[in-house]
């Protein structure tokens, strides 16, 4: 089956709803609502974690409070002022005891939800006796906290850590204490700050030196209660010559209010590292009005430590009403690599301001920027991007291609680069382009016996092409199915 | 010959108000070759357009009756389906997607129109590179993007390509003969040739009488100012082949 | 992301000095004693104290020389006939009409206006406002030429004190009036002489040009002498007419350390065409401005420049290309050499609007860096409301190609003669965009010589 016939397949199926709309139906434990010094040490000690962290938790709190209504505003998006005292950041489903030591003590609602997802956990189980190495190990984090991770073991035989994030302070705390906050610090941004402060859980992946990760890693990020935001914090370690590909995917109930995301990702690249990091992010958009959906204030960035690392960052944006992401590296190792593939869908009354940003401070650091922006129906689009060579880091270079396919004229699409060289052995090229669908390619397809909306689910897949290869196979067809429904309705 | 599967009845079109097709009779029997020959801008774009569906031209009186169905009322992917297929002048770039997912999706998209089963990947890759090496035509084709970076005569051979694996019942090539080169002109006739068979109408709109050389045809009409000014034989070709269109021009 | 906020004690100083200084002139301006002058110059000040001081806060001054301009107060330049002034010869070639401005006021000695054709007024603010206010006031209060609102409100968006400022202060400038149909035949050359100064001088000058239906005109604006401690703030108020056509050349010519502000706005009816060039080149610090308002169908624009810093100089330059109306062009084409320490920035946008569609609009941004220290900022900006369109921007910043280099040398070029050669040909494609022979060769030679003091300045 081709991918285009699969997406139109699906199409069909969801017939233009969120198909990830569900809500689960499970007993939620929740803080009280709203946010002080009490919120932080609750959720601590929900965690039973250790003083160093929870005296860690309350200095972002105090940043957060110091940051106040300084949340950022240069972004590109409008929406009514948050009040943060209104939502609850801690919320999980009901257990008794610890947490479940294998799949049989996981709540099988959860379970059933996760297979309505397309993630059946237990399968992934089984197979793994089965079919062995190739499989994709996978992390699912419900509302806030971590339900099940797949593949463990086999992992742990090669040293990998992959786990939950509240559980790697237990077992890793050396590692943790180390790593967290080194790249993104408490007091980074507004969001950043707050998720410092109230987060909840995420993944955790140490690779050990030397080590090529046998297996993708993925977490399965869902909102599932009401009136919650999520606070998730992944941290991800390369150490020296070993790499790893992570893989996130993100849904959430359709819902009319507003929700918050807002995340961290730090990632760690030593020596001779490469870290491949992978979003499929389908956040509930909101409706056709703009009501309800997903905010996505999202802090990423990556560090390449070592000479000779490697960051790459593909991300393929197509749900949450509002997205505030600029997924980054740091090149601070001499020759070390920073990458960029985004696919971004603004439809219906969604805005995103996303983008990147390559600050080169080693000698010989290459970064490149694909960037690929879709608008429709009233969608609001904006890459947003950075590009810095610092007075030492010769020999830089920087490729940047941002191209922005406009369909309907009530949209907008907006390419807004910063670039900053302060050394003059730097080559820094940025080009860019806005365009929409011709009328000629529609017809043409038409003539060729393409509905419209194959057409433009075609001429899509095809402006993104050089995005979509880069991502893993199983995500790649995944990709191509959202884009297809992101955009039904949007050719008249 | 018998039943005309395409009969074209005092059709009027404009574009921007313009009236570009003044009346047009026509009609094309099942397995006939019609060779459609006129000066610039006496409408055999505007012809082949309207019959194919593009949006920008007004219907503004007439009948187009296709197999006994009225291909007026159909959308541009409906005539597809039913096999109608043109060839077009300028075939149009689509970056990013690979020639051999264009096509095949393109396929079973008609066959699913028609209630047949979809094609699979591997016997669509045996008939492509078959068709490929009828028409000279590198394996590259297939993985490269939908004409993009493409030559004129490339282009073109794409479009003969395309109708090869497409088999439509109705083939409309507009001015495939323009831009080129003797070689690439005698390719693509001897892929239109293969394709001829009592099934198959083809209707060539060309301004020139050179492609006409390889692909004989049956009915030669030409078109002036929007109607059909003559209607002939091959013998027709060859004697605006000498005398030119003057007789033809508005005055 | 978040740019570093400026001691508020020295804005407040800054500010302070500029209501003295407004406080001590008001009186002695041209157009003083007409109500409506006092009243447009009154809430001109109130608007400029309402904007504030520009700041790196702002969006649009985040790479702009703000300290060089706020570090002092530059007093405006009281009328000082005594001192003699060196008024350099005229730039271009052949024929002319030619005004020249000693520090920020009409110099009749050194001008040669020539005689316009009839149906074109060539005059000075000062001369418009003393000979008959009300005419002038019925000019200006023209909705389709100068409003009152825009001499105080000139841009797209606020805060825009300089403007305001320079309303308020305006000493002088050129003012050009074409009536329908009529073609300038000869250039008009506007000459902005400062004298050096050892006490901080401000001076704010305005320009008007305004173009009937059809008009030509070619106008070039120099900039010359000067020193360190003084400020020009030169505004450039332009209307153009349907289907008229204007090229404009805005280039500094004189000292390399002086801190220049030049905004040009311009607003472009159905079919007009706007062809601007600017060579900025200091050692001191620039700031450039260039907004056009393709306000009618088919209207096109181009906006080209050449910004050389060197030493401890700063550039920024600035481009704001709004498409309203369906079936507009633009163009921007833009190269930077830096050298030394100096800083150059570029921030260009393209914005098209919801009711312009058919827009294409194209910008190239490129700029070399000569050795370390040096540094190259550039933010070309699509904003794009609608989706019939076809826009682009490019922007590359590195240094002078090593291939090129060598192949120079190969073929027996010394090193030094290789990267002039190198150099213009880079900055010689946008002179070379000016269509009008004597302008353009004007340009050559002012960016050859300039390219000369960039060169020596590094080897």
């Amino acid at each position: 089956m081709t991918p285009l016939r699969e997406t139109v397949e699906t199409v069909e199926r969801a017939s233009g709803e969120y198909r990830y709309g569900f809500v689960t139906d499970i007993e939620t434990e929740r803080a009280p609502t709203g946010l002080n010094e009490e919120i932080v040490r609750f959720i601590s000690a929900k965690k039973e974690e250790p003083e160093w962290l929870l005296e860690w938790r309350l200095k972002a709190f105090r940043m957060w409070l110091g940051l106040e209504n300084r949340e950022p505003r240069w972004a590109n998006v409008h929406f009514p002022k948050i009040d943060f005292q209104e939502a609850c950041y801690y919320a999980a489903p009901k257990q008794e005891g610890d947490g479940p030591a294998s799949l049989d003590e996981v709540d099988p609602e959860l379970l059933r939800t996760y297979e309505k997802l397309g993630i059946p956990l237990r399968e992934q189980e089984v197979l793994a006796g089965v079919a062995g190495a190739g499989n994709v190990a996978v992390d699912a984090v419900f509302d806030s906290v971590s339900v099940a991770t797949t593949f463990k073991d086999k992992l742990a035989e090669m040293g990998v850590i992959f786990c939950p994030i509240s559980e790697a302070v237990r077992d890793h705390p050396e590692l943790v204490r180390k790593y967290l906050g080194s790249v993104v610090p408490q007091g980074d941004n507004f969001y950043a700050a707050l998720n410092s402060a109230v987060f909840s859980d995420g993944s955790f992946v140490y690779v050990p030196k030397g080590v090529q990760c046998p297996m993708e890693l993925s977490t399965y990020f869902r909102i599932n209660a009401q009136g919650t935001g999520q606070f998730e914090r992944t941290l991800i370690i390369a150490d020296e010559g070993s790499r790893v590909s992570y893989l996130e995917g993100c849904t959430a109930p359709q819902r009319d209010e507003n929700q918050l995301h807002a995340a961290v990702v730090e990632l760690v690249a030593l020596k001779d590292a490469e870290i491949k990091y992978s979003t499929v992010q389908n956040w509930y958009p909101g409706d056709a009005e703009g009501k309800g959906g997903i905010y996505n204030f999202v802090t990423k960035r990556g560090a390449c430590r070592g000479a000779d690392s490697k960051i790459s960052w593909t991300q393929v944006e197509t749900g949450s009403a509002i997205t505030w992401k600029y997924p980054s590296v740091l090149l601070q190792g001499d020759r070390s690599v920073g990458e960029f593939y985004s696919v971004a869908i603004s439809n219906l009354r969604q805005q995103a301001d996303t983008g990147t940003k390559m600050i080169h401070l080693g000698r010989d650091t290459r970064s490149t920027i694909i960037s690929k922006g879709i608008s429709a129906g009233r969608g609001q689009q904006t890459y947003r991007g950075l590009v810095r060579v610092q007075p030492k880091a010769g020999g830089a270079r920087n490729f940047t291609q941002c191209d922005s396919l406009l369909i309907g004229d009530t949209c907008g699409g907006h390419t807004v680069p910063y670039i900053d060289v302060r050394h003059p052995g730097a080559e820094v090229a940025h080009e860019a382009t806005t365009s929409r669908i011709s009328d000629a390619q529609l017809f043409y397809c038409r003539q060729r016996g393409l509905d419209p909306e194959e057409a433009v689910s075609m001429i899509v897949n095809g402006f993104c092409r050089d995005v979509l290869q880069q991502l893993p196979m199983e995500f790649a067809v995944e990709a191509q199915k959202l884009l297809g429904i992101s955009l039904e309705g949007a050719v008249g | 010959m018998s039943e005309p599967l395409l009969s074209i009845r005092n059709l009027r079109a404009s574009v921007d108000d313009k009236e570009v097709l003044k009346g047009i009779d026509l009609s094309v029997a099942a397995g006939e070759v019609a060779a459609i020959m006129g000066p610039n801008g006496s409408g055999k774009s505007t012809l082949s357009n309207v019959l194919a569906g593009r949006d920008g031209y007004e219907v503004t009186d007439g009948e187009v009756r296709y197999d006994g169905q009225d291909l007026l009322a159909m959308e541009p992917e409906e005539r597809a389906a039913t096999g109608v297929f043109m060839a077009f002048q300028y075939p149009v770039e689509i970056p990013g997607v690979v020639n051999a997912t264009f096509t095949r999706t393109a396929l079973n998209a008609q066959r699913k129109a028609r209630g047949e089963s979809a094609i699979d990947a591997i016997d669509f890759l045996k008939r492509a590179r078959a068709t490929l090496g009828r028409l000279e035509m590198d394996e590259d084709f297939l993985r490269r993007d939908v004409n993009a970076g493409f030559s004129g005569g490339e282009k073109k051979r794409n479009e003969i390509f395309q109708m090869a694996m497409l088999e439509p019942r109705l083939a409309i090539l507009d001015e495939t003969d323009s831009g080129l080169d003797i070689d690439a002109l005698r390719i693509v006739a001897t892929g239109v040739n293969a394709m001829r068979n009592p099934e198959r109408t083809l209707v060539v709109i060309t301004h020139y009488q050179r492609l006409l050389e390889y692909v004989v045809p049956d009915s030669v009409h030409v078109l002036a100012d929007g109607r059909i000014a003559r209607s002939g034989d091959r013998e027709l070709a060859l004697e605006l082949e000498r005398a030119g269109y003057a007789a033809f021009q508005p005055a | 992301m978040r740019p570093s906020s400026q001691p508020d004690t020295m804005t407040d100083a800054w500010l302070a000095g500029q209501r003295t200084a407004f406080a001590a002139c008001r009186d002695s301006l041209p157009g003083s004693g007409t109500p409506w002058v006092d009243a447009l110059r009154a809430e001109a000040f109130r608007q400029f104290e309402e904007d504030g001081p520009p700041t790196a806060r702002i969006e649009e001054w985040r790479s702009g020389p703000t300290a060089a301009l706020t570090g002092q107060v530059f007093a405006p330049a009281a009328p000082d006939g005594a001192r003699a002034a060196a008024v350099p010869a005229p730039y271009l070639e052949g024929p002319r009409h030619r005004l020249v401005f000693v520090d920020g006021r009409f110099s009749p000695d050194h001008s040669d206006a020539g005689e316009p054709p009839e149906g074109v007024r060539l005059t000075t603010l000062s001369a418009l406002l003393a000979e008959n206010p009300q005419a002038a006031r019925d000019l200006i209060g023209d909705p389709d030429a100068f409003a009152e609102e825009r001499l105080s409100r000139v841009t797209d968006r606020r805060p825009q004190a300089l403007v305001a400022l320079n309303t308020a202060l305006a000493s002088d400038g050129a003012v050009l009036l074409i009536e329908d149909g009529v073609a300038l035949a000869h250039p008009l050359e506007v000459v902005h002489v400062a004298r050096e100064t050892e006490e901080p001088r401000a001076h704010h000058l305005r320009t008007l040009i305004a173009l009937g239906a059809g008009a030509r005109a070619h106008v070039v604006e120099v900039h010359a002498g000067g020193s360190a401690g003084v400020w020009t703030n030169h505004v450039t108020d332009i209307a153009v007419g349907a289907g008229a056509r204007l090229e404009h050349v805005r280039a500094d010519a004189g000292s390399e350390t002086a801190v220049h502000v030049n905004v040009a706005h311009a607003r472009l009816r159905a079919g007009a065409a706007y062809a601007g060039f600017v060579l900025a080149a200091t050692g001191g610090a620039v700031r450039t401005e260039t907004r056009l308002s393709l306000e009618e169908p088919g209207a096109d624009g181009e906006v080209n420049g050449v910004c050389l810093a060197r030493e401890s100089g700063h550039i920024d330059a600035l481009t704001r290309l709004d498409h309203h109306a369906r079936e507009g062009t633009s163009r921007q084409l833009w190269r930077g050499i830096f050298a030394d320490t100096a800083r150059g920035a570029f921030q260009g946008r393209i914005r098209v609007l919801p009711d312009a569609s058919g827009t294409n609009a194209a910008l190239d941004n490129r700029n070399l860096l000569l050795n370390a220290g040096a540094r190259a900022e550039s933010k070309p900006e699509l904003e794009i409301l609608t989706d019939d369109v076809a826009c682009s921007h490019a922007s590359a910043t590195g240094e002078l190609d090593a291939d090129a280099l060598f192949y120079l040398r190969s073929r027996g070029l010394s090193e030094q003669l290789a990267r002039a050669l190198l150099m213009e040909a880079f900055t010689g494609a946008v002179a070379d965009r000016i269509a009008h022979e004597g302008m353009r060769e004007f340009v050559r030679r002012l960016v050859d010589d300039r390219l000369h003091a960039l060169g020596s300045a590094t080897s």
